[in-house]
């Protein structure tokens, strides 16, 4: 069996060269051309970060457009002879991509694809992908007890994150949600939060720092585990530029609950891929989570 | 068609109407923007639909009839009174016959459009009327074999006149909506067909009937009307109408005039400033059976203060100075506060305030449990849903507006404000005015005293000893920010040194100085 994903799964290169994973990538546009990137490009890192400098001047436009069938095919060719376990956001992404991925499936019986709906955004793609390899091992499970354990622990994903500039997301038309935090005072963040559930992004908060911000990350997680009295937590993080700062706090303070109260607890922290970048902004940091409940 | 299927179909029509009249209500900006045009259409509509439906038979006699009469005399509003003057010719000529196919229902069609238009005083393009006339010229261009083709015809006809009747009527455009009436309209047509072809009821999307308003438009000159009371009477008659007099004398007391008169009734809907003498004039034809006079400018500034605050969730912070204003609104710009001094402020102060809100939802934080009860009155007294957030102090009001998101439901709000409010903990100072004891501890006269929990955590004849002291207790290296909020008695000089000792002391940790201008606590700490 072979897994798939797509660069919105938030893992860095070597990461998922390490773990053996297939990913499709997802083209990225300024000012409707097609900008050059791909996941494993070479200095990936300098070039995210040039492409978040070229993002800052707020003239140049950048979107994200579906993933087209020739991607899925060229993807699913490479492994023509094996089982292949799609697990992509692309289900909930585009209507492009959505019916590309369908119409694919439908003309190539010859590829052997089942597909998992992420039904998560950003880091919450990936840290389904890691929580299902904490519990098995891809390469000698059949696909289908990792597609129920993805099942199983889609619906206790959740993804909480800050936005320092709501500007590209107010752009990229989450008018609402970003109108909701937006007028406030020069220092103070929104948090956000996405669930399977709606899928939807919604405010839950404002913080004074991103120490309050992680303090209330951390009473949502805490009380969700007690809530499903899980001692089992898997966490993949994501940032741009510096706002790794964040995620190690965050992961302190993970560790420290953790410590005390006995979780059985995995975090990862990642550099965010190209895919995020024009609906996130220049600066961000986010993390996805998994409640175990096996 | 028999009259079993006639009935199926108006069934239908009616619940994909009532499925999808809030939509209507929502879009109504025209004659008045008063946001009841759908439950106009639905009052006027649904005792007609229910009265068939209780029928033992349905033949079109009955039916017919019945459609005609409870639609005239449950008209409401200006698309109520068309909506039923439509029915009325409809059914004029569906009872001639005393069947349908697709000539009788074309030709009904089109004495429904005269009936209606004929009824009111200045028929105007870009409404209900366009769409029948539409209908009309679709259904006569277009042979159809069966009654269903019809139906699916006219449907079509009507949403594709509906997306036209901003271009005829420059009100709607100026509101980026298009007309409410013609919409409702084409809810039932659609209802009626859906029911005929088995298909299920579909929720329309109101943004799907909204585009952006004409920027030269504003909202005042929207809401701007001349004649104020929507007036409608229906009179037993007695006596006889001289030709046009009433329609004369209507015209010069108001606009929207819709008028019926038949053997046996008077039907009148008119916009007037003069509703008594509109009364008194009709009295002359016979007894006045029912009437119905509302104040459409309450209406409208109602309609738009809600329409501003849809599924928005107002707050409303009781604090102790006047400096909370402006750190709670840094958190949250559309905040309601109220600030009081030295004393608690009354029921009726809250309760006054709380009215003047434009949310059907409010929070009320109450930052001092001494406040509770005077809220719990206003809870009783208040027309609206209000939640009481249990706030101890100001501090917790101050955190709980962290967790708050105004277009999230109350239930989400209170949720997260608790859960941003049990992240702080807070310390409050005082100087003692006399000698005084609390537990165990000795507090003298002009010494300083501080606060956290009901448990005395420093006392000193030093402000800026019993702070640090008090601090220094709490944990203040594992806070992310630490809030000093002062008073006019506050001194600022200790007040400075305090914050560059914290700031030297706590590398990580924010440090912020605020004016609170509570009343009681020199100093009220917010531990975050």
């Amino acid at each position: 069996m072979k897994i798939i994903s797509d660069m919105t799964c938030q893992l860095e290169p070597d990461r998922i060269k390490e773990l053996g994973l297939g990913v499709i990538d997802m083209p990225v546009l300024m000012n409707g051309k097609e900008y050059p990137q791909h996941w494993d490009m070479p200095n990936w890192r300098e070039e995210k970060e040039k492409f978040i400098a070229l993002m800052r001047d707020k003239n140049n436009k950048m979107t994200t457009v579906g993933v087209s069938e020739k991607q899925f095919i060229d993807a699913f060719e490479q492994y023509r002879d094996e089982e292949i376990l799609l697990i992509t956001q692309a289900l909930h992404n585009t209507h492009a991509t959505r019916d590309a991925l369908h119409k694919v499936l439908d003309e190539h019986p010859e590829y052997d694809v089942k597909v998992f709906d992420t039904k998560s955004l950003v880091s919450g793609v990936g840290v389904q992908i890691l929580a299902m390899l904490r519990e098995c091992n891809w390469k000698t499970e059949d696909r289908e007890t990792c597609f129920n354990i993805l099942m199983r622990n889609r619906e206790n994903t959740r993804v909480l994150g800050v936005l320092y500039d709501m500007f590209y997301l107010h752009r990229g038309g989450r008018v609402g949600l970003a109108k909701a935090v937006m007028a406030t005072a020069m220092g103070i963040i929104p948090l956000l939060s996405s669930e399977p559930a709606s899928g939807e992004i919604k405010a839950i908060g404002k913080a004074r720092n991103f120490k309050q911000a992680c303090a209330r990350f951390q009473a949502i997680i805490t009380a969700q585990m007690e809530e499903k009295n899980s001692k089992t937590l898997t966490v993949a993080m994501s940032y741009v530029l510096d706002h790794d700062k964040e995620c190690l706090y965050m992961k302190q303070k993970l560790e420290e609950a953790a410590e005390e109260l006995g979780w059985d607890l995995y975090v990862e922290i990642n550099y965010s891929n190209f895919a995020h970048m024009p609906h996130l902004g220049p600066d961000y940091f986010e993390m996805g989570y998994v409640i175990g409940t096996k | 068609m028999n009259a079993d299927t006639f009935v199926a179909c108006l069934e239908g029509g009616l619940d994909y109407f009532k499925a999808n009249y809030h939509t209507i209500d929502n879009l109504n900006v025209f004659p008045v923007p008063d946001g009841d045009t759908g439950v106009n259409m639905l009052l006027t509509l649904e005792p007609a639909v229910e009265a068939i439906r209780n029928l033992d038979k349905h033949d079109y006699q009955n039916v017919l009839s019945i459609l005609q009469e409870v639609t005239t005399m449950n008209s409401r509003g200006n698309s109520g009174f068309i909506l039923s003057r439509f029915f009325s010719g409809f059914a004029e000529i569906v009872s001639q016959y005393g069947s349908l196919d697709p000539e009788i229902f074309t030709r009904a069609f089109s004495q429904g459009h005269y009936v209606s238009k004929t009824a009111i005083s200045t028929p105007m393009n870009g409404t209900m009327l366009s769409v029948f006339e539409a209908v009309v010229k679709a259904l006569s261009q277009t042979p159809a074999s069966a009654i269903p083709e019809h139906l699916d015809l006219a449907a079509r006809a009507g949403r594709e006149e509906v997306f036209r009747t901003p271009e005829k009527l420059p009100v709607l455009k100026k509101a980026g909506v298009v007309d409410s009436g013609a919409l409702g309209f084409v809810f039932i047509l659609e209802g009626m067909k859906r029911r005929l072809y088995g298909e299920e009821i579909r929720i329309e999307r109101e943004s799907d009937f909204r585009f952006e308003p004409d920027p030269d438009s504003s909202i005042e000159e929207l809401m701007t009307i001349s004649n104020r009371y929507c007036t409608e009477l229906t009179i037993r008659r007695s006596a006889e109408v001289p030709p046009n007099g009433l329609e004369d004398f209507l015209n010069e007391k108001g606009d929207s005039v819709a008028l019926l008169v038949n053997e046996d009734i008077i039907k009148l809907h008119v916009h007037t400033n003069e509703p008594e003498n509109v009364i008194s004039e009709l009295k002359l034809y016979g007894e006045i059976i029912s009437e119905k006079i509302e104040d459409m400018k309450k209406q409208i500034e109602e309609e738009f203060a809600r329409f501003r605050h849809e599924n928005e969730v107002g707050v409303l912070a009781i604090v102790p100075g006047e400096g909370f204003r402006s750190i709670l609104h840094e958190f949250e710009p559309d905040l309601d506060v109220l600030v009081y001094g030295k004393n608690l402020p009354k029921t009726a102060d809250i309760l006054n305030h709380v009215s003047q809100m434009p949310y059907e939802d409010v929070i009320v934080l109450a930052n001092d449990k001494n406040i509770i009860p005077a809220i719990q009155l206003v809870k009783n007294q208040s027309e609206k849903h209000i939640e009481i957030f249990p706030s101890r102090n100001i501090v917790q009001g101050v955190a709980a507006i962290m967790g708050f998101v105004k277009n999230l439901s109350w239930e989400e709000n209170l949720a997260q404000m608790t859960e941003a409010m049990e992240l702080v903990d807070n310390v409050s100072v005082y100087r003692s005015v006399k000698d005084s004891k609390f537990a165990d501890i000795h507090i003298p006269h002009n010494h300083y005293f501080a606060v956290m929990q009901g448990k005395i955590l420093a006392v000193s004849d030093d402000f800026e000893e019993t702070v640090l002291r008090a601090l220094r207790t709490a944990r203040p290296d594992e806070r992310s920010a630490i809030s000093l909020y002062y008073n006019n008695d506050t001194d600022e000089k200790a007040l400075e040194q305090i914050r560059e000792t914290l700031e030297e002391e706590l590398e990580d940790v924010e440090i912020l100085v605020r004016y609170g201008g509570q009343h009681t606590a020199l100093l009220l700490i917010g531990l975050e």
